[in-house]
C-alpha cells in the first residue's frame, strides 16, 4: 500500500482560506480572548465573534438560559461591548493569532449593520463579516430581518455595499423556507451562509408556573437540533451556489462529517465549546483520521457527497 | 496540536447522604489541577446520562493534596435531574470536571473580626473558607430550615470560635432566619464583625445588604446562578452589578461567583437604557 501525504482539510469560503473547515460559533467563544487557554488558537479554521452593535447591549436580564433535553434554551439578548470597544480591546489579541476572524456584526436598524461594517471594514484583522439576521433575542433587528427573503436580502445587499469584506449571511431556521431565503440574500450579494441559529423555544417550571427564562423565550442549540440543522443545511447546499457554513448542534468530529456530506463547506462549533472548551482542536484531529482511513485525499471530495440511491 | 485538557477524571472515592437529600461526594483526581482558592468552584460533567449535555456548577467543600493526587468534596442538595444522577454514583465510578474556576473570596490581610453566614447549601463554600482563616477570628452563624437538614456543624465548629445557629422551626439554636439572629447580635454587640463573607439564598443576601447599608462593615457574597459553560463563554450566568453609578450584567462564573454584597443590584429594571453603558 503507498502511503500517502496526510489529507488536505483547507477550505475556501468567501474568498478565506481556511487551513480547516472548523470554526467557533458566535456567541461561544465571547471576542475570542480566551483562545489560547483552552487550545493553541492557531489550530482552528477560524474564529466567529460574539455578536458586535454599533453601541454595547447590556443584554437580557437573568435567568438567561435553562438545559432542555439535549439542549440548551438561551436568552442572552447580544450583550456586547460594541464594535469600538472590540476593536480597541481585543482586536489587538487576535490579530497575533493566525486565525481568520470572522465578526459577527448585530443592528436594530439596516443602518446599524452598515455602520458596524463599515466600522470593521477599516480595521486590520477582520477577514469577514457574519451578518446576524437570526437571533430569537432581541425586541429589534436580528430574526426580524432573516425571517423573509424580502427584507434578509435588502439587510444582505446594504451591507454588502458598506464594506469590503467578505459577507456570509446567519440565517434563522424560524422559517418555512430557509432556502427561499438562502437564495434571496445570494442574490442579494452573499458571499456565503451559515446556518442555522438557534430555534425559538421555551420552558417552564411548573411549580411556580413561571417560564425558566426572564425573557419567556430563548433560543435552542445543542445536540436537540441537530437533525434539522442538518436537514436544512442539505436543502440549501443544493439551491444556492455560494458556500454553506453548517452549524447545530456539532459534538463531535462524527457530527461535523455529516455536515460535510450534506454539503456545508465548513463547520461552527457552538454549545459543544461550553462542555469542552477544547473540543475544536479533538474535532478537527477527528476529521483528519476520517480522511486519512477512508483514503480521502482531499476534503473537497467529501464535501456535499452525499450518497441517494 | 497542543492538547490543553481542561476537563480532568475524577474518580468517586464516596457519596454518602448526610441528611436527607444533602450528600457528601468525594473524589480523588490524579491529574494535576490547582488547589481551589476559597468561593472558587468546579464544573462537574456526568456524560452518561442520556440527554443532559452540560455540566453542573459546585463550589468546593474540601480539597487536599497527597503525593501528587487530589481529593476533593462536594457538599451538594438534590434539586434536580443532574443532582438526582449525581446522588446515584458509586464508589469507583468516573465522572469528569473542569476547574477550580472564577474568582473567590479576598482574605484577610489582618486579624480582622469576621462572620461567616450560611443558609443551606451555602455552608459548603463557607466551610472550605474557614479554613483559610484564623479560628480565633471567626464566628459563623448557619441557618437551615430545620435542624434534619442542618448540614456541616461539626466541621464548621473546628474551624470557628464560636458557631451559632438558626432554623426557621426553632427545632435548633434561635427560632427563625439567621439573618434575623445576626442583625440582633450586631444590635447587641454580641458581634461586631469587620468582615462578613456569605453564601445562602437571594432573600439571605438582600436582609443582610439592608442592614449592613450603613455600617463600615465589609461584606462579600458568593452567589449562584445556573451556568451552562463555567468559563466565561457563554455568558448565560449573568448577575446585575452597579459600576459607576450604572447596572452592568457580570458573570457569575468568571466575574464571580464571589462580588461586594454591595455591588449587587437587586431589582435591575428592564428599562434600563442602553446607550452608554460601560460594560
Amino acid at each position: 500500500m503507498i502511503k500517502n501525504a496526510p489529507p488536505s482539510t483547507s477550505v475556501r469560503i468567501a474568498g478565506l482560506h481556511l487551513k480547516n473547515p472548523v470554526m467557533t460559533a458566535s456567541g461561544t467563544f465571547g471576542y475570542g480572548e480566551d483562545l489560547s487557554t483552552y487550545m493553541e488558537p492557531n489550530c482552528i479554521g477560524a474564529l466567529v465573534t460574539k455578536g458586535l452593535s454599533v453601541e454595547p447591549r447590556l443584554g437580557n436580564p437573568p435567568p438567561r438560559i435553562m438545559e432542555t433535553p439535549s439542549g440548551l434554551l438561551n436568552s442572552v439578548g447580544l450583550q456586547n461591548i460594541g464594535v469600538r470597544n472590540f476593536i480597541q480591546e481585543h482586536l489587538p489579541k487576535l490579530r497575533a493569532y493566525n486565525v481568520p476572524v470572522i465578526a459577527n456584526i448585530y443592528g436594530e436598524t439596516i443602518d446599524d449593520y452598515c455602520k458596524v461594517a463599515e466600522i470593521l471594514s477599516s480595521e486590520k484583522g477582520v477577514h469577514a463579516l457574519e451578518v446576524n439576521i437570526s437571533c430569537p433575542n432581541v425586541k429589534c433587528g436580528g430574526i426580524a430581518f432573516g425571517a423573509t427573503a424580502d427584507s434578509a436580502s435588502e439587510v444582505a445587499q446594504q451591507v454588502k455595499q458598506a464594506s469590503r469584506l467578505p459577507v456570509i449571511v446567519k440565517l434563522t431556521p424560524n422559517v418555512s423556507d430557509i432556502a427561499e431565503i438562502a437564495c434571496a440574500v445570494e442574490k442579494a450579494g452573499a458571499d456565503a451562509v451559515s446556518l442555522i441559529n438557534t430555534i425559538m423555544g421555551m420552558s417552564v417550571d411548573i411549580e411556580t408556573r413561571r417560564p425558566h427564562l426572564k425573557s419567556i423565550t430563548g433560543g435552542l442549540s445543542g445536540p436537540a437540533i441537530r437533525p434539522i440543522a442538518l436537514r436544512m443545511v442539505y436543502e440549501v447546499f443544493r439551491r444556492v451556489h455560494i458556500p454553506v457554513i453548517g452549524i447545530g448542534g456539532i459534538m463531535n468530529a462524527s457530527d461535523a462529517i455529516a455536515f460535510l456530506i450534506v454539503g456545508a463547506s465548513a463547520v461552527q462549533i457552538g454549545t459543544a465549546n461550553f462542555i469542552d472548551p477544547a473540543v475544536a482542536p479533538k474535532i478537527i484531529v477527528g476529521i483528519e483520521s476520517y480522511l486519512a482511513n477512508h483514503g480521502i485525499g482531499n476534503i473537497q471530495e467529501l464535501i456535499g457527497s452525499l450518497r441517494i440511491d | 496540536m497542543d492538547e490543553k485538557q481542561p476537563l480532568v477524571n475524577a474518580q468517586i472515592l464516596s457519596n454518602t447522604e448526610v441528611a436527607p437529600g444533602y450528600f457528601v461526594l468525594s473524589t480523588e483526581i490524579k491529574e494535576p489541577i490547582s488547589k481551589p482558592l476559597p468561593g472558587q468552584f468546579v464544573m462537574l460533567h456526568l456524560f452518561c446520562k442520556g440527554d443532559m449535555v452540560l455540566g453542573r456548577p459546585f463550589s468546593i467543600y474540601g480539597f487536599s493534596r497527597r503525593s501528587g493526587r487530589s481529593k476533593l468534596k462536594i457538599l451538594y442538595r438534590v434539586v434536580g435531574q443532574g443532582t438526582y444522577y449525581m446522588s446515584l454514583l458509586k464508589r469507583g465510578a468516573s465522572i469528569k470536571l473542569m476547574g477550580p474556576l472564577g474568582h473567590g473570596f479576598e482574605l484577610p490581610n489582618r486579624d480582622y473580626r469576621i462572620a461567616l453566614v450560611s443558609g443551606g447549601i451555602g455552608v459548603a463554600v463557607l466551610h472550605y473558607l474557614s479554613r483559610f482563616l484564623k479560628a480565633s477570628n471567626v464566628t459563623a452563624y448557619l441557618g437551615a430550615k430545620n435542624s434534619t437538614v442542618l448540614v456541616g456543624l461539626d466541621l464548621m465548629e473546628k474551624n470557628a470560635a464560636s458557631v451559632k445557629v438558626a432554623t426557621d422551626d426553632g427545632s435548633y439554636g434561635f427560632h427563625g432566619l439567621v439573618t434575623e439572629l445576626l442583625h440582633q447580635d450586631i444590635q447587641s454587640n454580641a458581634v461586631m464583625p469587620d468582615i462578613i463573607y456569605t453564601c445562602g439564598p437571594v432573600g439571605m443576601l438582600r436582609a443582610i445588604a439592608a442592614f449592613i447599608n450603613r455600617t463600615s462593615v465589609y461584606c462579600e457574597a458568593c452567589i449562584e446562578e445556573r451556568m451552562a459553560c463555567g468559563t466565561g463563554l457563554c455568558l448565560g450566568c449573568a448577575v446585575a452589578v452597579k459600576e459607576g453609578g450604572r447596572i452592568v450584567y457580570r458573570r457569575v462564573c468568571k466575574d464571580g461567583p464571589v462580588f461586594l454584597l454591595r455591588d449587587l443590584a437587586w431589582d435591575p429594571s428592564a428599562d434600563d437604557p442602553l446607550n452608554g453603558i460601560s460594560i
